[in-house]
């Protein structure tokens, strides 16, 4: 599995080594061009396809597995065998594409949820629709870019459970796959414009923080899991999650970035808390969940999870 | 007739003068007169001489008590001895005749009249006193604190004479019989039985010996101590007759039999003994004069002296008309006016009475007496009072004295007031001493009179008494009132105070400040959110943490600068042994009070100031107090009216090498001055008063500190406001607050400038400099002003023979250290007589077991001159001891101070036959006087007027020298007056004297060490005045200052030029000289704007003959100068100078603790050159600090600027406070302490020194350079970094801006980057602490190159040598290795904010780092093309370039400008706008600055730098980076221009 993986990044391993083995020239074509446009230009050209996820907090997974690999990358042939040791030694320092240094990672997912709250309480009182009304008109707004409409209009309809790879040149544009709005069903807003606020069966969505060029692992698709974090289970008693399969899909990935990848739509997942206690504090816990899937830093609680509380009076 | 051992409590007459001379010189009213101005002593003592008379007397003692002061007790007592009875009664007679008006003067008469008698009685009696038993006063009545003794006197009195004589010898110093001994006397001098006509009644059974008791009479206190003492010399006797005895004078001398030690006479009850009793003391007055009444009614009667507390209220009215005693020697001595102020204190009264009849009519006699008051002037039967005739006198004498003590209560009143009086005197004195200003107080010359008093005045003054000691009780009551007889340490500030002042100083406030509002900050943060997070905590810990190891790293330092009372603290002796109670006590020497008689043994250090009272060969070393390094000799005479110089005044802390006095060996001295108050205390007080004057680093320090901190604050205190302006929180604008000032503060700085120093310390120490105050090295770096002492310092300090005059001719001899190289002729025949008289007419002699050790290092016994002659001779000559036994002596007279000359004769081992020969050296007019003949070229001349003219010349030449010089002549004996067998007789002087041949001179100076005129040398053209500050005589101290080059030899003094115009000196003009001699004379009577004017106009001077607080105020007067003063010195005398210098340097060998403790800096080899070497190191430290605070300072800007633009610009922060902390306290201590170790960039010896006031550490343009410069660059670099960073993780700087507020927000969780990530808020936290990090590497590396280009300040760094100075590398590796451990090693730990950073980002500022160093070498490049004269065009260069390039040599000039660098550079903001008229916002306006200017074509050479591809790098950086090439290139391009013009 992983050497597939592998293998298969091989295209687009070297970007920073041939950007600068180039540059001389175009830095000499270019030089007199506005600097501040030049050096934009070439961090576009630089950034993309290395910008990954950012470091985070070491995880010691697999070392020994990634030497192996490391060994392995040094049959490769590219260019002279000079070049060839100090790419394979600088990459074992940090492989710009796995983002890994000194061949340890910190890729993970990191999610966020609609509508915004700034401390991720949802208090609201169902008779009282100003307790809710601005969570309503932020999932609208959100959710403006999710029209199917626009969906269909600016971006393909890719096959799922696959990744959307699109090879090319560094400054093509990418195509985006629809995720449309209906996807979300009842969470859609399409049906109940007040996303279940009236009724006391909020709609939340959870969205995964985009990152460029990042793959979550192949066929295996990311679900979607909440549960009550503290205290009585029963206290939400029933979630429906749209799409139903309460996952992320894989033809969503990886992500371009937004300079060529215009108008890329994050894939969500909407969960309806259709059956949780009322008019008490209900803290609840979002996990994503799947192989590999990280969801429990601690220093950062965005890490393959989210907690909220549900606070919903009657 | 008994050899008296202590002339201090025997006064006497010598041998030579008889008592009628003694009388009459001084007798009553003249003499009283005459001793105020002169010492009696020193006419009545004489060494050696025996006893004819003794006096012993112990002065009343005082005692406070409450309000006022009383005396307690006086007693008089004394007793003379004749060889021949016989003489003392002519005396007498001829004493009374000689004073007829004392008959009218009842009460005088009486009292020299019982005084005379005593004498008279002392001198009837020899062979027939015998004291024969002491009993106790018990019977007397002793049922109160008086006391009083009466002495049992025999008639066999010559072996009480002598026994009494030997007992004082031995027994003063015994305390058993110190008690007793008085008595013992006043028995022994009681019988009088054989003065004619004197009434006595022999024992009827002689004792068996002398027993001496203590009575139990004298039991209570101290006060009931009575030994008879001559108390009342206050009230001149003339003062007395003139005010024709009030009843308040209490003439107090009662004879009154007081005791009589039961025992004692139970045998001898009806045998004549006569008691003396002093009765003393206002209250005994009256019993007193009962005492006397009784004694007048009845030859017999009894004086009990004392009995309850005395009956007489006003103490004063009752007379005594008792004879008062007075010493043996003339009253003059002890009368004038010693007791006037204290008239009303007791006198003693002499009553007399049989002692047995005392004891058993007490209570008669008391009650007589009660009724007697008064009466006895006018009772007709007082012996003395009443017959006032001579004759009459002693037929009288009664047989008992008896000494009446008392302390009563009366006496307070009558004493009150005057012991007020003299005792608000006293303490007006120490108040003064306390209130005056320091600096007044020890510039004030010493005020002490003590030495010129008499026995008695001192007894008077400080109320004890020579033989008995002061009493407890009074000990304990002035222990109270002046305190301990210690030295005052300093104020010691507690340690724990120390501490916390090093733990607030400089900027650790500053920090504190800091840290608390970290603290309340997270309070704050905590009392809202509980969620808060921990940063602000941390942040306050490291603070605190920071404050808490510099200050233990301070204090530390502190701790080990030694303490100046420390040495002082040493020299204090530990015990002392004093009479108190007439008891011989050892004692704590802390416990010692004024008036203590202490005894002093060989080899003890001398417990306080002290008067001496007896000694006999004593000598002490004073050399630590005065600089005389050889023992003085001590005796109780004045000698000097310089209490430093006389000779009876022994001082605190000196040692008493030897006493010989025989049998007991001691000195015996009163306590003048204790604790502070003696002239130690004083030095010490000078010296500590003097205090710690700041040194010049410290105050540059200060400064630097001031301006830092004040820019920190202001810089702080106005982000705050524009901060709180912006609508930030207060509590974010506080942390911004607290940012700012740990950026700008350099936190490291003070910690390394102290290692700095005391690495340049320990290299001094190499160099015999070692440094006692770490400050000090720089000091004598900038010092202006040597004040160097001679002795020692600039001299070799031995004697040395320096030249020869004879056959008419001066020779040089060679002084140098090793006298190797004697060039003058030494074929004369001359010659061969003279070296014979050197070798032969000497007595020094080379230690044995010598033989390997150097002639001139060989150590000697003998004088001096001796011992330079010696060296001479045995250098030229070979062995001298075998010369001299070849020669034997047969006779020899020691050279004396009367002589002047050395005598001896030596048998010549001439083969032609034996002669004697006699040679004979001295003062040369001594000599010359004994000669008729001179010898030139060997053969003998008469001498003649012309001959003598040119010996005369010779001398005042070989003097003007300041050479001590001698002369030598011989004659040969001949042989047949002078026989072989001829027996030379040194007393008889049987041999010629006179007629001798004069043979040469011979002059020896302490010649100046070979090292010290270049040394000097050196020290001008370093521009340092060196100025001569000696005790020494002003020629010689000329001729040494000449010598090394002091006074330069085409310089003249006003004198010389008056000589050479033969003018006098007041029509010189005073600018013709350039030099001047100034003595200690002439400094006295000097304003100190007449020393500023010598100071200021002459070059070269020279002050002689100075005392220590002339020497402080030659310091200070320089200082006045605005000059740095460095002051040499070895004595104790010159601490204070030294301590007021801005750096003492104490000499290491010579040295005396005080000085060495009281110096900044000892010089180990004593050697004036080691001085220059010191200066050296001390300006290359400055130098080098210099480049040590401007490295640190740089790397401020490129911390500041974060704060500043993250509140301005809101960018997320570049840097956190603590990786600023561990810029300053990590990476970057070791590579600024490796500057000091830069070597000088050019002989820093030829320049002047700094101005203390001008020439600052920091000045401005180091600051403007540092900060605005290479600091501004530096930030440029940095904020590379820290944008790659943030650009490679997706944040290109458009987006960064304004970004802080959404990054900083802890519920956003999906903040969009320029790539349109989202990012969480603990990723970007993380992407925070990696720019950290980033920024951090960007200032380390470009401080790298800072440290580079920081080696030199003028010279390119390829002059210098890049790896001339390794530590540079190892600071260089040091900081790239802790950059590396905390970036990996430390980087999960989150309380740091360090990551682990990419590899390449290290190198991101690398080419700005060069661009930095390229910059600095076109700087100094353009500082060495145009020395001085670099100044752009009036137009073309901006003013505020010129003069701002670090060190000034840039000045305006039309045709200087670079123009390239005016308006290209730093015109900033034409071009500003033109970047961004370019569109290009990007980055702040810092990074744009001059880059996208420069690159430029017309100035753009494009430099390609290969091995810079090897890290991977942004197209960000590639466009900075070709900023930096270009610039670069720009550089190398105009350097090309500018070589080819």
């Amino acid at each position: 599995m992983r050497r597939q993986l592998r293998s298969r990044r091989a295209p687009s391993f070297p970007y920073s080594y041939r950007y600068r083995l180039d540059d001389p020239d175009e830095a000499n074509q270019n030089y007199l061009a506005d600097e501040e446009e030049e050096a934009e230009e070439e961090a576009r050209v630089t950034v993309v396809p290395k910008s990954e996820e950012e470091e985070e907090e070491e995880e010691k997974e697999e070392e020994e597995e990634e030497e192996k690999e490391e060994e392995e990358g040094q049959g490769q042939p590219t260019g002279n065998a000079w070049w060839q040791k100090l790419q394979i030694m600088s990459e074992y320092l940090w492989d710009p594409e796995r983002r890994m240094f000194l061949a340890r990672t910190g890729q993970s997912w990191r999610v966020m949820i609609r509508p915004f709250a700034h401390s991720l309480n949802f208090n609201f009182n169902v008779s009282e629709p100003d307790t809710w009304q601005h969570y309503v008109i932020s999932l609208n707004g959100f959710l403006q870019g999710y029209n199917d409409s626009l969906q269909e209009e600016m971006n393909v309809d890719c096959p799922p459970g696959q990744y959307f790879i699109q090879d090319g040149n560094e400054d093509e544009d990418k195509k985006a796959c629809q995720f449309k709005r209906s996807f979300l069903k009842n969470c859609s807003g399409l049906e109940d414009p007040t996303f279940g606020y009236s009724t006391g069966q909020p709609c939340i969505l959870l969205k995964m923080n985009r990152i460029v060029g990042f793959r979550p692992e192949l066929g295996d698709p990311v679900k979607v899991s909440c549960k009550v974090q503290r205290g009585d289970e029963n206290d939400i008693r029933s979630i429906s999650y749209y799409p139903e399969s309460a996952s992320f899909d894989l033809r969503y990935y990886p992500y371009y970035g937004k300079l060529t990848h215009v108008n890329y739509t994050s894939p969500l997942v909407a969960m309806h808390f259709t059956d949780v206690v009322k008019n008490q504090a209900v803290p609840v816990q979002c996990q994503l969940k799947g192989k590999g899937v990280i969801n429990d830093v601690i220093n950062d609680h965005f890490v393959g999870r989210v907690i909220f509380t549900l606070n919903i009076e009657t | 007739m008994t050899k008296l051992p202590n002339d201090a409590f025997l006064r006497l007459s010598t041998s030579s003068i008889t008592s009628h001379t003694l009388y009459g010189s001084h007798g009553v009213n003249q003499a009283s007169q005459v001793s105020r101005k002169q010492s009696p002593y020193s006419m009545l003592l004489s060494p050696g001489t025996h006893c004819h008379c003794l006096l012993v007397h112990c002065s009343q003692s005082l005692q406070r008590e409450e309000a006022g002061f009383r005396a307690n007790h006086k007693e008089i007592w004394f007793m003379k001895m004749e060889q021949s009875p016989d003489n003392i009664w002519p005396f007498i007679t001829s004493f009374f005749r000689h004073h007829p008006e004392l008959a009218g003067a009842k009460t005088s008469a009486l009292t020299e009249v019982c005084e005379t008698g005593i004498e008279a009685f002392l001198s009837a009696s020899p062979g027939q006193g015998h004291v024969h038993e002491l009993g106790s006063l018990e019977s007397v009545g002793a049922n109160d604190q008086e006391g009083s003794l009466s002495l049992i006197k025999e008639p066999h009195s010559s072996r009480v004479n002598e026994h009494i004589c030997g007992s004082l010898d031995r027994t003063w110093a015994r305390r058993e019989l110190a008690g007793a001994a008085g008595p013992a006397l006043g028995a022994q001098r009681a019988p009088g039985l054989h003065s004619p006509g004197c009434r006595t009644r022999p024992l009827e059974t002689p004792p068996p010996g002398v027993r001496l008791l203590k009575g139990r009479g004298f039991p209570g206190g101290p006060q009931s101590r009575t030994l008879p003492t001559p108390s009342c010399r206050s009230p001149s006797l003339r003062a007395r007759r003139r005010v024709s005895y009030p009843p308040r004078r209490p003439l107090a001398c009662a004879l009154a039999g007081t005791w009589a030690g039961r025992a004692a006479f139970k045998a001898g009850a009806t045998s004549p003994v006569q008691r003396l009793a002093i009765g003393r003391g206002g209250a005994c007055r009256a019993r007193a004069a009962a005492g006397i009444s009784t004694a007048n009614t009845s030859a017999t009667a009894t004086a009990t002296a004392t009995r309850g507390p005395p009956p007489c209220a006003p103490p004063l009215q009752s007379r005594i008309r008792a004879p008062r005693p007075q010493p043996a020697e003339p009253p003059a001595q002890h009368a004038p006016g010693a007791c006037s102020p204290r008239a009303g204190r007791g006198c003693e009264t002499l009553g007399q009475g049989p002692g047995d009849r005392s004891r058993l009519t007490g209570s008669e006699e008391k009650a007589k007496r009660r009724n007697a008051p008064g009466a006895l002037s006018t009772s007709s039967e007082t012996p003395f009072g009443a017959n006032i005739a001579p004759g009459l006198l002693f037929q009288k004498t009664p047989e008992i004295y008896s000494v009446e003590l008392s302390g009563t209560k009366d006496i307070v009143k009558t004493d009150k007031g005057d012991g007020k009086e003299k005792y608000r005197g006293l303490k007006n004195n120490c108040l003064e001493l306390k209130k005056k200003n320091h600096k007044e107080e020890f510039q004030k010359e010493l005020h002490l009179d003590d030495h010129k008093l008499s026995h008695r005045e001192l007894e008077e003054k400080y109320g004890t008494d020579i033989i008995m000691g002061l009493s407890s009780t009074r000990a304990a009551e002035l222990l109270a009132r002046d305190g301990p007889n210690s030295l005052t340490p300093p104020k010691q500030t507690p340690e724990i105070v120390k501490f916390l002042k090093q733990m607030v100083g400089g900027f650790s406030i500053l920090l504190w400040v800091g840290a608390f509002l970290c603290w309340i900050a997270y309070g704050i943060q905590y009392s809202s959110d509980k969620s808060a997070s921990l940063n602000n905590v941390y942040l306050g810990c490291v603070l605190g943490l920071v404050v808490i190891l510099t200050g233990i790293f301070a204090y530390y330092q502190e701790a080990k600068s030694t303490n100046i009372m420390s040495s002082f603290n040493k020299m204090i002796p530990q015990q002392a042994l004093v009479i108190r109670d007439s008891e011989k006590k050892t004692i704590p020497s802390e416990q010692l009070v004024v008036g203590d008689i202490v005894e002093v043994k060989g080899g003890d250090q001398i417990p306080a100031d002290i008067r001496v009272l007896s000694s006999q060969g004593c000598r002490v070393d004073n050399s630590s107090l005065t600089g005389e390094s050889e023992p003085q000799p001590r005796s109780s005479e004045f000698t000097h009216e310089n209490p430093l110089e006389t000779k009876n005044i022994c001082f605190y802390s000196t040692t008493c090498l030897e006493a010989s006095t025989s049998p007991v060996g001691t000195v015996t001295g009163m306590v003048i001055n204790t604790g502070d108050r003696t002239i130690i205390g004083h030095i010490a007080s000078l010296a500590s008063g003097v205090g710690n004057e700041k040194t010049p680093i410290a105050i540059e320090i200060e400064h630097f500190v001031h301006i830092v901190a004040g820019v920190a604050v202001s810089i702080g205190i106005l982000f705050f406001i524009i901060a709180v302006s912006l609508k930030y929180k207060v509590l974010d604008s506080i942390i911004f607050l607290i940012g700012i000032i740990v950026a700008n503060v350099p936190e490291g700085l003070l910690a390394t400038v102290t290692v700095t120093l005391s690495l340049t310390a320990k290299r001094m120490a190499k160099k015999n400099c070692l440094v006692k105050n770490l400050e000090a090295v720089e000091t004598l770096g900038s010092t202006s002003i040597i004040c160097s002492d001679k002795t020692g310092t600039l001299t070799q300090n031995r004697m040395t023979v320096a030249h020869l005059w004879f056959d008419n001719q001066i020779f040089v001899a060679d002084t140098s250290e090793d006298h190797s190289n004697q060039v003058f002729d030494q074929s004369s025949r001359t010659w061969a007589s003279l070296s014979k008289i050197i070798t032969l007419c000497n007595r020094a002699e080379f230690k044995p077991g010598q033989e390997n050790v150097p002639i001139m290092k060989k150590a000697v016994i003998g004088d001096a001159s001796e011992t330079a002659l010696l060296k001479f001779s045995e250098v030229i000559l070979g062995d001298v001891m075998e010369i001299r036994k070849r020669n034997r002596k047969v006779a020899e007279i020691p050279f004396n101070s009367t002589n002047k000359f050395q005598l001896s004769i030596h048998e010549m081992d001439d083969p032609h036959g034996k002669r004697f020969l006699m040679v004979m050296k001295g003062a040369p007019e001594r000599i010359l006087e004994k000669c008729s003949t001179i010898m030139i070229n060997g053969e003998e001349h008469p001498l003649d007027k012309s001959t003598a003219k040119t010996f005369h010349t010779a001398y005042m030449e070989l003097g003007g020298l300041g050479e001590r010089v001698l002369g030598f002549c011989h004659l040969y004996l001949p042989a047949d007056e002078f026989p072989e067998t001829y027996s030379f007789d040194i007393d008889a002087m049987n041999f010629p004297t006179s007629n001798l041949c004069f043979v040469g001179l011979l002059s020896m100076i302490d010649p100046p060490r070979s090292t010290v005129p270049d040394a000097v040398t050196k020290c001008r053209s370093a521009g340092i005045k060196v100025i001569m500050v000696t005790g020494d005589h002003p020629i010689t101290a000329k001729a040494i200052a000449k010598s090394v080059g002091i006074i330069s030899a085409n310089s003249e003094t006003v004198e010389d030029i008056a000589h050479r115009l033969n003018i006098a000196v007041e029509q010189v003009n005073k600018r013709d000289a350039k030099a001047a001699v100034v003595t200690g004379m002439e400094l006295k009577d000097m304003s100190s704007e007449q020393l500023d004017e010598i100071l200021a106009n002459y070059q070269e001077i020279v002050f002689a003959r100075t005392s220590p607080q002339q020497k402080l105020i030659i310091v200070e007067g320089c200082q006045r100068q605005d000059a740095v003063v460095a002051v040499t010195g070895d004595g104790v005398n010159d601490s204070p100078a030294l301590k007021k210098a801005d750096i003492g340097i104490a000499m290491g060998i010579a040295g005396s603790d005080a000085a060495k403790n009281a110096a900044d800096m000892v010089l180990l080899d004593d050697n004036f050159a080691s001085i220059v070497t010191g200066v050296e190191e001390g300006r290359l430290i400055f130098d080098n600090l210099k480049k040590t605070i401007a490295y640190t300072l740089t790397k401020n800007i490129a911390e500041l600027c974060p704060f500043l633009i993250y509140i301005i610009v809101g960018l997320p922060l570049p840097i956190g406070t603590i990786t600023i902390l561990f810029i300053d306290l990590g990476t970057d201590i070791i590579p600024s302490i490796a500057l000091a170790y830069e070597k000088a960039e050019s002989d820093i010896m030829n320049r002047k020194p700094r101005h203390k006031n001008k020439d600052r550490l920091v000045n401005q343009p180091l600051a403007v350079y540092s900060y605005l410069h290479i600091g501004l660059m530096q930030a440029l670099g940095a904020f590379l970094v820290y944008f790659t960073v943030y650009a490679q993780e997706g944040f290109l700087p458009r987006t960064l801006i304004n970004l802080r507020v959404e990054w900083e927000k802890d519920y956003v969780n999906d903040l969009e980057d320029s790539y349109g990530q989202e990012w969480t808020r603990y990723q970007r936290e993380y992407l925070e602490w990696t720019g950290y990090t980033a920024f951090f590497v960007g200032i380390l590396v470009q401080q790298i190159a800072d440290l580079i280009i920081r080696k030199t300040r003028r010279n390119s760094i390829f002059q210098q040598g890049l790896f001339r100075n390794k530590v540079i590398w190892v600071g260089i590796t040091s900081q790239i290795l802790i950059g590396l451990i905390l970036s990996y090693g430390l980087g999960s730990v989150t309380a740091l904010s360090f990551t682990m950073l990419r590899a390449q980002y290290w190198f991101v500022a690398v080419p700005h780092a060069i661009l930095i160093w390229v910059y600095d070498e076109v700087r100094k490049l353009f500082i060495r093309l145009y020395p001085g004269r670099l100044q752009p065009g009036p137009l073309m260069c901006p003013r505020f370039l010129v003069g701002r390039l670090w060190e000034g040599p840039l000045q305006p000039g039309p045709l200087m400008c670079p123009r390239f660098l005016v308006g290209r550079l730093w015109e900033g903001p034409s071009f500003c706008s033109s970047t961004r008229e370019k569109g290009s916002t990007a980055f702040p306006s810092t990074a744009h600055l001059a880059l996208t200017h420069l690159t430029e074509p017309e100035n753009y050479v494009w430099l390609s730098f290969p091995h810079l591809v090897a890290c991977p790098v942004t197209s960000l950086h590639y466009s900075l980076t070709r900023g930096h090439l270009g610039l670069m290139a720009l550089g190398w391009h105009l350097l090309d221009r500018k070589r080819q013009p």
